[in-house]
Parts: structure tokens; C-alpha cells; sequence
């Protein structure tokens, strides 16, 4: 099964997160950290942080009672490879149609046979 | 003539060529590219159904962020389909998506053709950002080889 690919490309879809990225790549923070330097709420920060997290780009790890979020560079890899990144995001797609259409002809199928 | 330098840098291949077979007649995989409600099974859900010399934009089902976006250059209703096509971090950098659809024994088959596709990251501008702190991640990358 080739790995699914739209959790980063999610994650990285959007300015604000891939500022928060880069600000990760300097130096692993908090969320109260990360929240200093943007103008919006700690729940909207932790909500891109969350995205960031579930594509695989950041490091979540407790410290005391805070998390620290650090840069996971190696998701990162298959980014700036365009060509593989997009060879595996048309195989999963692909996959993802082909299931689609066996399910749609086989509900037509059992609809005819009523 | 002599093979010049020149043609050899420009047939560097950085097309992507992808085949599927899809037990369904060509009538409805042109559907299930076409249709707003259809793309959401299997890509994402579109603003509305494709037409030729449109715009057209997928959304995230989740939150309605924007996923994939282009224009249908062109159209010809079952046989092909040709978008200009970008996602999210490239940065609005424009590239070709070409579908065909081809009869076959007990379906279609389907092709793609994704082409446009630059060498490397740079010409996309994700990498835009050297200055800011990309360089860091880039050796990274480099040490992982």
C-alpha cells in the first residue's frame, strides 16, 4: 500500500502553518511559544499544530506538563522530491477511484438484480 | 547534426504517466471525473461539476480548505480531459494534468498523464524561503541520502 500522502500535503496547504514550520526548524517549542508570534488564539494555533502533527512534520514530546513540538525534517523529504511525491499521490488517488467506481458498479449490479 | 546540448537538457523526462484499469463503462468514469459529488469519493469534493474553460476548485470535506485547483483547458465529453492543475505548496506554480480514456474489455482504461513538473523543488518556491530558515531542513534532507 503506498502511504497516504494527504495528511502533509493538508499540513503544508496552508501559509500560516508552514510559518509555524519554519519557526519549528529554528528551535522546538511550546504551544505558548508558538502562539507569541502569530496574532490569533492559542485553540487556533493548537488546531495548525494538530495538522502539522497528523502529516507527520512535527515531533509532539511532553516536558513537564507542556509539549514540546519540534520539526520531524525526514516527512519532509518526499516533499522536495515533487516528481515521487506526485507519483505516489496519483497511485493513491488512483487506488481510491478505482475502489470508488467497484462500489458504484456493484450497487448498480445488486439494483438491477432487485 | 550533431545531438546539441540543449535538446538533451529539454527531453530530461519529468512526466508522470499513470494507467488504471476501472471495471466501469467510459460514460461513468467521465462521471466520476466531472462531478462535483463523484470527485469527492475518490479525490475531493469540487465547488461544482467540471466544465470545459472553467475554473475549477477541490475542497477538503473536513474544512473546506482548498486542496487541488485549475482550469478545464479542455474537454471532450468520455475520451479526454486536459487541467491546468496546482496544490496548496506549490505556490500557486501551474502544472498540466491530461486524462484519457480508452474503451477496453469489460471497462475503461484510464490515463494521466502529469506533466510540467519542474527538475526540483525551487522552481515551485517552497523552498522559497532559504532565507528564513529552510536551509536548516535542506541539509537535513541531504545528511538522510
Amino acid at each position: 500500500m503506498p502511504p497516504n500522502l494527504q495528511p502533509v500535503f493538508r499540513a503544508l496547504g496552508d501559509p500560516t502553518r508552514r510559518d509555524i514550520l519554519r519557526m519549528l526548524g529554528q528551535e522546538p517549542m511550546t504551544i505558548a511559544e508558538v502562539s507569541e508570534h502569530f496574532d490569533m488564539t492559542r485553540a487556533a494555533v493548537k488546531k495548525h499544530l494538530v495538522m502539522l502533527s497528523d502529516g507527520g512534520l512535527i515531533n509532539v514530546e511532553p516536558r513537564g506538563r507542556e509539549k514540546v513540538n519540534s520539526l520531524n525534517a525526514a516527512a519532509l523529504k518526499p516533499v522536495f522530491e515533487w516528481l515521487s511525491w506526485f507519483d505516489k499521490f496519483w497511485d493513491d488517488r488512483l487506488d481510491a477511484l478505482k475502489t470508488a467506481i467497484e462500489k458504484d458498479q456493484s450497487h448498480d449490479t445488486g439494483r438491477n438484480n432487485d | 547534426m550533431t545531438l546539441d546540448a540543449t535538446m538533451t537538457e529539454v527531453s530530461l523526462d519529468t512526466t508522470i504517466r499513470k494507467s488504471v484499469f476501472l471495471a466501469a463503462p467510459k460514460a461513468r468514469v467521465w462521471d466520476f471525473l466531472t462531478k462535483a459529488d463523484l470527485l469527492g469519493n475518490w479525490f475531493h469534493p469540487a465547488d461544482a461539476d467540471l466544465a470545459e474553460g472553467e475554473d475549477y476548485m477541490l475542497r477538503s470535506e473536513k474544512d473546506g480548505d482548498r486542496m487541488c485547483w485549475g482550469k478545464v483547458e479542455e474537454a471532450t465529453p468520455h475520451d479526454y480531459m486536459k487541467w491546468s492543475f496546482t496544490v496548496g505548496p506549490m505556490e500557486g506554480a501551474m502544472t498540466t494534468v491530461e486524462w484519457h480514456l480508452h474503451e477496453a474489455p469489460g471497462g475503461t482504461r484510464l490515463s494521466l498523464v502529469h506533466s510540467g513538473l519542474p527538475k526540483n523543488a525551487d522552481a515551485f518556491g517552497l523552498v522559497m524561503a532559504l532565507d528564513k530558515g529552510w536551509h536548516g531542513f535542506l541539509s537535513n534532507l541531504h545528511g538522510m541520502e
